[in-house]
């Protein structure tokens, strides 16, 4: 019991030995994110990233530039459109990160604007949004036309909770804390952004995958049990009515015979009267 | 007295009282009703649609699906309220009474349709807003006219107060099933119109969007 209690005094310390190196490895030219926000527009036969990343204030640019390396390698068919002052680098025909001029960046916010290719075959899809290595936690916020909304791969163990995917576990205030820093408010209220951890499976995975699920998939189960509940209201309804018709008209018919039983009553100690 | 005129009766503020009080009869009133609600609902569909022939064919069936479906889903919730409430009332008089509501709102948009569809014709701005329009003074009729009846029944501020409770439950149920029915059957109007996407356009409309109020 003993030995394992110093063994565990040893790992800690070993622990916060390691934890300046880890610092000074990320301030070797690498900029430290603290929150980054993708916002993924969906057009035609393109999504268009844009891509803010705040950096660390104790961070500070190396060799004149800030480099933002990525949790996954994008494409090299990924083209970045801006702003000016910002490259990408290719390793291996990938892009893994991105080099800054300080003067693309204000303060400690750095935007960049990239283009995804999308070939339109399937409705499934990788998502290019250059998710910042470390773990940061990040959001990508995915939107199209006619209510395109992106389901993440259920194997990214992002939970699905009211009007976003995260991480189980993921609490309030770093939710709000990260959607404060990048300053983000949801385009549309039937959004369904995510809030991922780029150090896990995210980065296990090389990146985001999921489908494309747009608004007509979503309400076609809806539509078809709607038009299968009319018919079957209708037609209850027409044989609802025929039947009732039947019963109707006997009601009808005994409600007469009633009233002129009653009426037959009343009459009758008259006519027995008149006879005596 | 045929059905339609007992039922424009009721709707009229004719006491349930002049109505006659067999089972069959009412429930057969009631059928009547919803089925001459179903013509009416696709009439001013036709009227709404009418700037393409597609559009116009289509709401024959999507306008009265709407009407009806959302009618039939709040009845449930209603029964329930009016069981829970121990009103006096009978089954068939608070039935008569929601149905009255949904005769009379489909009414009035058949007797709009007309203008709808004149308007929808020759003007491109008043079009789009008449058809919103007649809408919501279908519904704002359908209402009042289901509430007149629940009120006119009962004698007594607290018994009209729990008569009114399955009605009002009806028509907030009816409301917020037509809300998010429109959204499956979508375009009713050629133009996206506030009804387009349902409670989360309506409510992105009530209160500003917040990322952390989510």
């Amino acid at each position: 019991m003993k030995k394992l209690r110093w063994v565990a005094v040893i790992v800690a310390l070993l622990g916060l030995l390691a934890q300046p190196f880890n610092k000074a490895h990320a301030a070797e030219g690498e900029a430290r994110i603290e929150a980054a926000l993708h916002q993924g527009s969906i057009g035609a036969g393109s999504i268009t990233w844009r891509s803010r990343f705040i950096l660390d204030a104790q961070g500070s640019p190396e060799g004149g530039y800030w480099t933002v390396r990525l949790a996954a390698p994008l494409p090299a068919s990924m083209s970045l459109t801006g702003p000016e002052g910002v490259t990408s680098i290719v390793e291996t025909g990938q892009i893994v990160g991105f080099r800054i001029a300080p003067a693309a960046a204000s303060k400690r916010a750095l935007v960049i604007t990239l283009v995804q290719p999308l070939d339109g075959t399937s409705d499934r899809i990788h998502l290019g949004a250059p998710l910042a290595a470390g773990n940061a936690l990040q959001i990508v916020d995915v939107s199209g036309e006619d209510g395109a909304r992106f389901e993440p791969d259920p194997a990214l163990g992002l939970e699905r909770r009211i009007g976003r995917f995260a991480p189980r576990g993921l609490s309030r205030a770093a939710r709000e804390e990260v959607e404060l820093l990048v300053d983000y408010r949801p385009s549309r209220r039937d959004n369904t952004p995510l809030y991922v951890n780029a150090d896990g499976a995210v980065a296990r995975r090389g990146g985001i995958d999921g489908i494309l699920v747009t608004r007509a998939d979503r309400l076609r189960g809806g539509v078809v049990g709607t038009a299968v509940a009319f018919v079957v209201v209708v037609a209850g309804l027409v044989i609802a009515r025929r039947r009732l018709a039947r019963a109707a008209l006997e009601e009808e018919a005994t409600e007469l015979l009633e009233a002129q039983f009653e009426a037959l009553k009343t009459r009758a100690p008259k006519i027995h009267g008149s006879e005596e | 007295m045929t059905d339609l005129a007992l039922l424009l009766n009721v709707a009229c503020g004719h006491p349930l009282s002049t109505v006659p009080e067999g089972r069959a009869r009412r429930l057969r009133l009631m059928a009547s009703g919803l089925m001459a609600a179903l013509v009416f609902a696709a009439l001013w569909g036709l009227a709404a649609g009418s700037y393409s022939a597609p559009l116009a064919l289509a709401n024959l069936y999507k306008v009265p699906m709407v009407i009806l479906l959302s009618a039939v889903s709040a009845a449930p919730a209603a029964l329930l309220a009016w069981k829970l409430t121990r009103s006096k009332e009978d089954l068939t008089e608070i039935l008569l009474k929601f149905v009255s509501g949904v005769f009379a709102g489909t009414l009035v948009l058949a007797v709009l349709a007309p203008l709808v569809a004149l308007y929808y014709h020759s003007s491109v701005w008043a079009g789009p807003l008449l058809g919103s329009a007649t809408v919501f003074i279908a519904l704002v009729a359908g209402a009042i006219v289901s509430l007149r009846s629940a009120q006119r029944e009962t004698d007594g501020a607290g018994e009209r107060a729990i008569s009114s409770v399955p009605v009002v439950v009806f028509l907030a149920i009816q409301l917020a099933a037509l809300m998010q029915l429109i959204v499956l059957v979508a375009p009713i109007f050629p133009e996206r119109t506030v009804f387009s996407e349902g409670v989360d356009q309506a409510s992105s409309y009530i209160e500003p969007m917040s990322g952390s109020g989510r």
